[in-house]
């Protein structure tokens, strides 16, 4: 029971009525569709309406349906989120879940945008006139009533949409914030944030989808004429859905992945190992000084080194930076990074020009008396150990697949941070 | 790049080998070639120019080399300030005889062991035998003083040390031979092949 606390009305509807009960989820769209373009054929010819109300009808539908697959996309992803550990954060994505599916709030705003519309469709100053177009003239009200059906399918999920979209945009500043309170071991398994950035992208083609009601609005191709005050609801209900939900995906983007004091030891680390293994060759494992974005590790080398003919060879990488107390044991701190390198070639820097000129930055930020004795010695030494890239330095970055933390004899696994 | 082959390691090879306190060491796991590093405490055994290093049956660079002896490991000084001073060597090297023992004793020290040799069980995983030769025992208690005189400070406090003897009731001595050593000081390499 507890379960169906965080559903959607629309959920509960598909699982508990038949047909849709007895039909695998897959299907229930297609039966929903199915069902409801066999009815409006059916209202269109027994009402007698004109071909365009066949078309805008069925063209909606079409709406309903795409909206619905969107819906049932996200719902059960929501509900497989992973406990944050920070309590701050655990709080603010409880409330999320619960709040995204409280089907009173949605309902409501359902409701508000169906009486309003309902409203603007029936006065005659207003929106009659497109509407009767819409309908050929015929206001039946049996027909309305099942124009009206199809109204509240649409208004419950475009308010459906509207309200996901502003919930996880406010979230997403809350859990930025909420992420400044981590302890030093505390961070957000990725999964919670994948999930979120899928919900926000499903909020963004909920705003995509609206576009689609342009079609009867503006009354293209069949002269119903164009529904000017329609037109710039839609168009601003798709900005706002559109910005809020693209603000959400960066907000939540910025927040930092890993724990803080991992954070801080990737950081200001000066050195690293790297190392690398070619299927039945000796093992290889060098030092090496590299950057660490927040995301993953860069390190430079040179083209002629065996590094980098190895790694064509098998991509993966173990990455570790230790910190050692020569005194005590007991400090001793290492991070194992196990992850794939990924090799940029000239084109890939060319795309990734941003990304590649904060990586340098911070290699300049980082080691500003290794650049500058690299750059005075420029000319006696060997072409490997020149800086200038693609001719001689090769840049190699490492995404982390797993991430191990020693402190002391204590392990801790924080690959989920990833 | 100079490649040196003969069957002394060359002086400042060698140097840098006595002077390490920790290497890095480099094994892979088999079955997906994933390779693994840790950070480990070594000797180098002066007759035999042979490494040693102790660790604990359980761990993944032991389940490693048992799979794939063929590891390396890097031991470096380096310089915060200034590239062009920062030294280090590669060693590549097979892992070739590993001396697993074990003690009733929690926290085993040299001491310990010297004192009743008993309290040490020997056993292998290879030549399934319950006990060693009098050579090897020999062996073990020579690479363990070696281990005690570079490391007093860890070994002088039991249970304390988790690399080296105590803190676990069992552990494997891993004879490492190598086969090559690439050097660099500065931007300039050089490699050493035993002939």
């Amino acid at each position: 029971m507890i379960q169906n606390e965080r559903k959607w009305t629309y959920e509960l509807i598909i699982e508990k009525i038949p047909p849709f009960k007895y039909l695998p989820r897959h299907f229930d769209v297609l039966a929903q569709l199915i069902i409801m373009a066999i009815t409006g054929s059916a209202i269109n010819y027994v009402f007698g309406l004109p071909f365009v109300s066949l078309v805008y009808g069925l063209w909606i539908i079409f709406v309903v349906i795409l909206q619905s697959t969107i819906a049932i996309y996200y719902g059960p992803a929501l509900r497989t989120l992973h406990p944050p550990i920070n309590p701050v954060e655990k709080i603010t994505f409880e409330k999320y879940r619960e709040q995204m599916f409280d089907s009173k709030i949605i309902l409501t705003i359902g409701l508000i945008i169906f009486i309003g519309g309902a409203g603007y469709f029936l006065t005659p100053s207003l929106g009659l006139k497109s509407f009767s177009g819409w309908l050929g003239g015929n206001l039946n009200p049996v027909l309305l009533v099942f124009v009206f059906l199809l109204w509240w399918d649409l208004a419950y999920r475009i308010g459906l949409g509207l309200y996901t979209t502003f919930l996880s945009f406010v979230k997403s500043i809350q859990l930025f914030s909420a992420a400044k309170l981590r302890g030093p071991m505390e961070y957000m398994p990725m999964v919670n944030i994948r999930t979120f950035i899928k919900v926000s992208l499903a909020n963004i083609l909920f705003g995509v989808v609206a576009l689609l009601l342009l079609l009867p609005i503006s009354g293209l191709g069949f002269r119903t004429g164009m529904d000017e005050i329609l037109f710039a609801v839609t168009i601003t209900y798709f900005l706002l859905v559109i910005i809020l939900g693209s603000l959400a995906i960066g907000i939540v983007d910025a927040i930092p992945k890993l724990p803080p004091h991992i954070n801080k030891l990737l950081r200001d680390s000066d050195f690293a190992y790297v190392g690398i293994s070619v299927p039945f060759k000796f093992t290889h494992v060098t030092p090496v000084i590299f950057v660490f974005d927040g995301r993953s590790l860069y390190f430079a080398t040179s083209k002629e080194s065996q590094k980098l003919k190895d790694l064509k060879k098998n991509k993966k990488i173990a990455f570790l930076v230790d910190h050692r107390d020569p005194t005590e044991s007991y400090n001793n701190e290492a991070i194992l990074t196990l992850g794939r390198g990924k090799v940029y070639n000239f084109i890939e820097t060319l795309i990734q020009g941003i990304r590649m000129l904060r990586v340098r930055h911070l290699f300049a930020q980082k080691y500003p008396r290794y650049m500058s004795a690299y750059k005075k010695n420029d000319k006696h030494v060997p072409l490997a150990w020149k800086t200038k890239p693609f001719i001689s330095r090769q840049l190699i970055r490492v995404d982390p697949d797993r991430m191990i933390y020693w402190h002391g004899v204590k392990k801790i696994d924080i690959s989920a941070a990833l | 790049m100079k490649t040196i082959s003969q069957q002394k390691i060359p002086e400042e090879m060698l140097e840098l080998l006595k002077k390490g306190i920790f290497a890095y060491l480099c094994t892979t796991d088999k079955r997906s070639w994933m390779p693994h590093i840790v950070t480990i405490f070594y000797v180098l055994d002066p007759n035999t120019q042979d490494i040693y290093f102790i660790t604990s049956p359980t761990s993944k660079k032991y389940r490693n080399l048992l799979d794939y002896p063929r590891i390396s490991l890097t031991i470096d000084e380096r310089d915060v300030q200034n590239p062009f001073n920062n030294e280090g060597i590669l060693v590549r090297g097979t892992a070739q005889s590993m001396y697993q023992f074990w003690s009733p004793e929690l926290k085993l020290t040299l001491k310990a062991i010297e004192k009743d040799q008993r309290s040490i069980k020997f056993f292998t995983r290879y030549t399934a035998r319950e006990d060693y030769e009098e050579s090897e025992r020999s062996l073990i208690l020579r690479i363990l003083s070696l281990f005690q005189q570079k490391y007093p400070q860890f070994l002088s406090t039991p249970g304390r040390d988790v690399e080296v003897v105590a803190g676990s009731l069992e552990r494997v001595m891993v004879q490492l031979n190598i086969s090559s050593i690439s050097y660099w000081r500065g931007p300039k390499f050089k490699k050493f092949k035993m002939a």
